[in-house]
């Protein structure tokens, strides 16, 4: 069977590419870098089989990145190559492909994005083109499927092309030949779309809009998350599951054991999906019925943030800033969603480049980015004594993440890229390649999530049956009360907020606490530990190790804030 | 911030070459003569299509240290500061 590389620059649409070809989807977004595992498939063409292979995006084929090691291999074993072109870009990317010549394989040139292209008004003499570099050239449109037949035909035709090596400069000169020999631009003037296009990378209108679209993302996020909660799931949960449950409940009266296990406890007499803490009840609902919706909301949001190429742009805007706390700015992205729940936040930190940063962002959102349910519970606690107390804790949070930040540069040692990022042009969001990206992503989340948090819940509902919870919570006790100044009651709840916040607010509200043991109190329960699904999610995105090391940082941090804050307020 | 600004309004408009991307003004247009920094930088630059003798436009300078964009044949790139400054330019009057 014939191997079939797909090979070309970053982000000239490899993957919606190949994914048009073998029907098999690969992750594609409009920015580079977003093949890192390498896809196969196989395709069969009049009784020919051929297995196609998607390599990561390079630049160049010599240079020693991970990514363009593995091209460059993938390169070395085809049979035949197929060099993808983003034709709106043909300068830059021939350089490549002059490389790719020189690997003497048989090869053929898919000119991508053709009606991009036209649209721009850039003509590109594609005969004078095949004719100059002797290979087969073909202009498709990979997301509309245009030419790909055309294309699958000429694989047959590819050929070995003849040329003479060249060193970097001899090469650009070529290239500039080529160009001037197939290319011709009609210019237009810039409209105020493209002014406007422009204004998003200008440091102060840059700034304006980058302000008001992540605004805007944080709102449509929760909006969505809290619409499907209220008017679909838990409509659902509440109607429809909960009778079902009932009905196990009463079958299950044989065995205690069991019933506890999968229904959990029951709460005045009810079954409460929050509280059971049932691997049936409460594990099926904080998971499909909390953080699911806000799984599928922020999916939906990212891709379109994704696909039009916006991402790259606010990752160049705030990159200074973020640089000074050692990240480089694509890490604004898991910092705001962190803001609605810090499961999908510490999850797209696989944006970042190093494990470093993966690290570091992802124990910042843990402890000093509160969730929506953590800024409910302030909210709640506090709201009614004002809004300065509010304040107070966010602006201590955030005190706390800025402090955090510099000393985890300066202890947490690793490599920090430099930045060189191209960015792409504009696009219109396609939703044949964002729908299926954000299925393959919630599936992804189910299948991965669901047994670990199911786990994690019969793990505290274990910890209850053998009475080990309660003992924990008075074992700590005393120390809450002499160093905190915190009546040893809240040691349990701090103990329960581990589960879920908005429990702990509950059952911070009767204590009748003063205003600074509430204040003291909201923020610790703010940095410690968000929750059973945030603990599983790092445990399974960063490891164990990591996982034990950020619970350390976390109950540093979180205890020595307390002790500064009793004795500062 | 006024050093910034004093610095800007005499930013250099001969055709010297001893400038980096750090010098120009947005929307100024100018010809890379010279990336004075390592082999690797320097080859992974030249895949991208910087090299000396090409012509770029500078796009944007972002604030508190944040990287240039510059646009090279109709396509933009972004650098870090410390790259763009080993990147020199003669500049377009």
């Amino acid at each position: 069977m014939k191997k079939v590389v797909l090979a070309g620059n970053p982000n000239v649409g490899k993957s919606v590419f190949f994914t048009r070809l073998s029907g098999i989807y690969a992750v594609s977004s409009n920015y580079p870098g977003t093949t890192v595992e390498i896809s196969r498939s196989q395709i069969s063409r009049d009784g020919v089989k051929f297995e196609l292979i998607d390599a990561p995006g390079t630049y160049a084929l010599e240079a020693d990145a991970e990514a363009e090691k593995i091209a460059g291999k993938l390169i070395d074993e085809a049979d035949i190559v197929v060099n993808v072109i983003d034709a709106g870009n043909l300068e830059r990317n021939l350089y490549l492909t002059f490389e790719l010549l020189e690997k003497k394989k048989p090869m053929v040139i898919a000119l991508n994005m053709w009606d991009e292209v036209q649209r721009r008004g850039v003509r590109i003499d594609i005969q004078a083109l095949s004719h100059i570099l002797g290979i087969p050239v073909i202009p498709v449109v990979a997301t509309t499927g245009e030419g790909m037949k055309k294309l699958i035909q000429t694989l047959d035709h590819a050929r070995v092309p003849i040329i003479v090596p060249s060193s970097h400069q001899e090469r650009w000169h070529e290239i500039g030949q080529v160009i001037q020999a197939v290319q011709s631009f009609s210019y237009h003037k810039p409209t105020w779309v493209d002014r406007l296009k422009e204004a998003t990378l200008l440091p102060v209108s840059g700034f304006l809009i980058g302000l008001g679209v992540l605004y805007g993302v944080f709102w449509v996020v929760r909006f969505i998350g809290e619409g499907l909660i209220n008017y679909i799931l838990d409509p659902l949960f509440y109607r429809f599951y909960y009778p079902l449950l009932l009905g196990l409940d009463r079958h299950l009266s044989f065995s205690p054991f069991l019933r506890t296990i999968l229904i959990g406890h029951l709460v005045d007499g009810k079954i409460d999906f929050e509280q059971s803490l049932g691997l049936l009840s409460t594990g099926i609902y904080v998971e499909l019925g909390v953080v699911l919706p806000y799984i599928i909301s922020f999916y939906f949001i990212l891709g379109l943030l994704e696909d039009t190429g916006y991402l790259p742009r606010l990752a160049v805007l705030l990159d200074g800033f973020f640089h000074r706390i050692g990240l480089h700015g694509y890490a604004i992205v898991p910092t705001l969603l962190g803001l609605g729940c810090n499961v999908p936040g510490i999850m797209s930190t696989r944006i970042l480049e190093s494990k470093t940063e993966r690290f570091i962002i992802s124990v910042l959102i843990s402890i000093a980015v509160p969730c929506a349910s953590q800024q409910a519970l302030i909210f709640g606690v506090l709201g009614k004594h004002g809004t300065m107390p509010v304040m107070l804790v966010y602006f201590i949070l955030l005190l706390v993440w800025i402090i955090l930040g510099v000393i985890l540069k300066y202890a947490v040692k690793g490599y920090r890229p430099a930045l060189v990022l191209e960015i792409p042009p504009y696009r219109f969001p396609y939703w044949k390649t964002l729908l299926p990206k954000l299925w393959l992503r919630v599936k992804g989340f189910l299948k991965e999530a669901l047994p670990i948090v199911s786990l994690g819940i019969l793990a505290v509902n274990l910890l209850f049956m053998t009475n080990l919870f309660p003992y924990i919570a008075q074992a700590i006790g005393p120390f809450f009360q002499k160093y905190l100044g915190l009546p040893s009651e809240v040691s349990l709840v701090l103990v329960l907020g581990f589960l879920r916040k908005d429990i702990a607010m509950g059952l911070l509200a009767p204590l009748q606490l003063t205003v600074k043991q509430l204040v003291i109190s909201s923020v610790i329960l703010a940095m410690f530990f968000p929750c059973v699904a945030t603990f599983m999610v790092i445990l399974k995105e960063l490891g164990a190790k990591k996982l034990i090391q950020g619970t350390i940082i976390m109950l540093f941090a979180s205890i020595l804030t307390g002790l500064i804050l009793n004795l500062v307020l | 911030m006024v050093f910034l600004i004093l610095k800007r309004s005499i930013a250099p408009k001969s055709a010297d070459s001893n400038y980096s991307l750090i010098d120009m003004l947005p929307g100024q247009i100018g010809t890379i003569t010279e990336i004075d920094h390592g082999h690797g930088l320097v080859r992974k630059l030249c895949s991208m299509g910087i090299v000396p003798g090409k012509k770029i436009m500078k796009v944007s300078q972002i604030l508190v240290g944040g990287p240039i964009v510059i646009r090279i044949d109709d396509h933009d790139l972004a650098l870090g500061r410390g790259i763009a400054s080993r990147i020199k330019v003669r500049m377009e009057i």
